[in-house]
């Protein structure tokens, strides 16, 4: 990871304590732990900058108007946050694929029913998960288990307990927190991306749920604690208490 | 059949979708039609939609039935006032109910879900305490009424073509249109119609036996919200 990554990411704090440092951030800051994540897949986490919310809603009141050409602007303005919300609901590579590709049909036929004024990225966010939802109902079944056992991702992380690199610390951080999101229910997994990865507000992520404030926020509570228990149980929590 | 396909790698995880399936998404947008009419313009032919399916449902009763007046044959004896108040009432709960049911939003979302819970829940109680509890009739139409159905089944007919009529206007301006809450936003769009098809009874039908108006009338109001909760969803979601 290049140095300046690492000062974004908020990895740089960590050294050749890594572990401690990212742990005790992730304790402290669910935020910062995101960027964190983030930045381990390559992913620029920036909520507020990744879209200019302004550009994109215009192009998309261009492209709900039936202006065919924006569709590229709005793809290139959409696609790196839409994909990556896919792949966090989904899990699997293939599922998410699939997921984007119907969301963005959706989005597509969907067009003029775009209210001028909303923000275009929240709406897109809403179809994927409305998406989501069908293909679980689809199949008839609740998210699968993807995720190794937990001794296995606990034997993961024990291998690096002497590794000195902070951004492999952090890969496997990121690895036990997947693991762990694709393991709880999907009310809980999306109410902890869009409040504390995403970067929504509580009302903002509400709506895209089509709930209550506080129920998102219960939720996401709830995903945060069964991300803590699943670092704890792989032995960050130790290191951060000790 | 199990999905085979090989767990994601958190790992690996790419910043942007790869670049085949933009190529895909961008191929399968460009073969899909999709509709040009603005939720605006949806919206205001469900609006005018209403009236068409009050009326259609009167007139299409007056066939049905043969002999069965446009209006009810009190409805030049009732107290001014009175039949202007609840007229009123009536119009406000339909009006209110459509509105929470249709309105696009702040955040381009529709209602708040509580409202829409609320909406879909309350109308029938408040239609139901408005005509049993506080009955407006005259003894002519009391007369009129025992020649009816004593369970009030062509009123429940009638109910059901505007509400019918109603619930597919309204299902029709938010084809698609609802990715948040389709479930809530279809049982607040049904008691809407089940609201209208309300007015249309009370239009016409001079009753004032309670085993009439809760079987005839209220029931298919109520009823109405469950239907929507349960046959729109699919309709309404993008």
């Amino acid at each position: 990871m290049p140095a300046g990554d690492e000062k974004k990411s908020g990895l740089a704090q960590a050294g050749p304590n890594g572990r401690t440092g990212t742990a005790f951030a992730f304790a402290r800051n669910a935020r910062a732990f995101a960027a964190a994540l983030d930045a381990s897949w390559g992913i620029d986490f920036n909520p507020s900058g990744a879209i200019d919310r302004m550009d994109a809603d215009h192009v998309m009141r261009r492209y709900a108007s039936g202006e065919a050409a924006a569709f590229d602007e709005l793809y290139a303005a959409l696609s790196p946050r839409l994909y990556s919300f896919c792949v966090r609901l989904a899990g699997r590579t293939g599922d998410a694929e699939d997921l984007f590709q119907e969301a963005f049909l959706k989005l597509h036929r969907s067009r003029a029913t775009y209210v001028s004024g909303a923000s275009v990225l929240h709406w897109a966010f809403a179809i994927v998960r409305s998406t989501h939802l069908d293909q679980l109902r689809r199949r008839g079944r609740r998210p699968e288990k993807l995720v190794a056992s937990t001794d296995e991702v606990f034997e993961a992380s024990s291998a690096c307990v002497g590794s000195p690199e902070s951004d492999l610390h952090a890969q496997t951080l990121a690895r036990i927190v997947e693991q762990e999101l694709q393991g709880m229910s999907e009310k809980n997994r999306s109410a902890y991306i869009l409040l504390k990865i995403e970067g929504l507000t509580a009302a903002e992520a509400a709506a895209v749920l089509g709930t209550t404030g506080d129920a998102v926020k219960q939720r996401a509570f709830r995903a945060y604690e069964a991300l803590r228990e699943a670092l704890s149980r792989a032995g960050w929590g130790q290191v951060t208490r000790a | 059949m199990p999905d085979t396909r090989a767990p994601l790698d958190p790992l690996v995880v790419p910043a942007s979708p790869p670049r085949e399936l933009a190529a895909r998404v961008r191929a399968a947008v460009a073969q899909t039609h999709a509709p040009r009419s603005t939720l605006r313009e949806r919206l205001a032919l469900a609006v005018l939609g209403v009236p068409i399916a009050v009326v259609f449902g009167l007139l299409g009763s007056r066939v049905v039935f043969r002999g069965r007046p446009l209006f009810r044959v009190d409805i030049g004896l009732l107290p001014e006032l009175d039949l202007a108040e609840r007229l009123f009432i009536l119009l406000l709960i339909a009006g209110v109910a459509t509105g929470v049911a249709l309105a696009p939003g702040r955040r381009g979302f529709g209602s708040k879900v509580t409202l829409l819970v609320t909406t879909a829940v309350v109308v029938a109680p408040f239609y139901t305490l408005l005509i049993n509890v506080f009955p407006l009739g005259t003894a002519m139409g009391a007369a009129a009424a025992r020649e009816l159905h004593p369970l009030g089944l062509p009123c429940a007919l009638v109910a059901f073509s505007v509400g019918i009529l109603a619930l597919a206007a309204f299902g029709l301006a938010l084809r698609r249109a609802v990715p948040v809450a389709p479930v809530s936003r279809a049982a607040a769009l049904g008691a809407a119609a089940g609201a209208w098809a309300g007015v249309a009874l009370f239009l016409q039908c001079p009753a004032n036996d309670a085993l009439h108006l809760l079987v005839g009338h209220s029931l298919p109001v109520a009823a109405f919200a469950l239907a929507g909760a349960v046959a729109l969803p699919r309709l309404l979601r993008p």
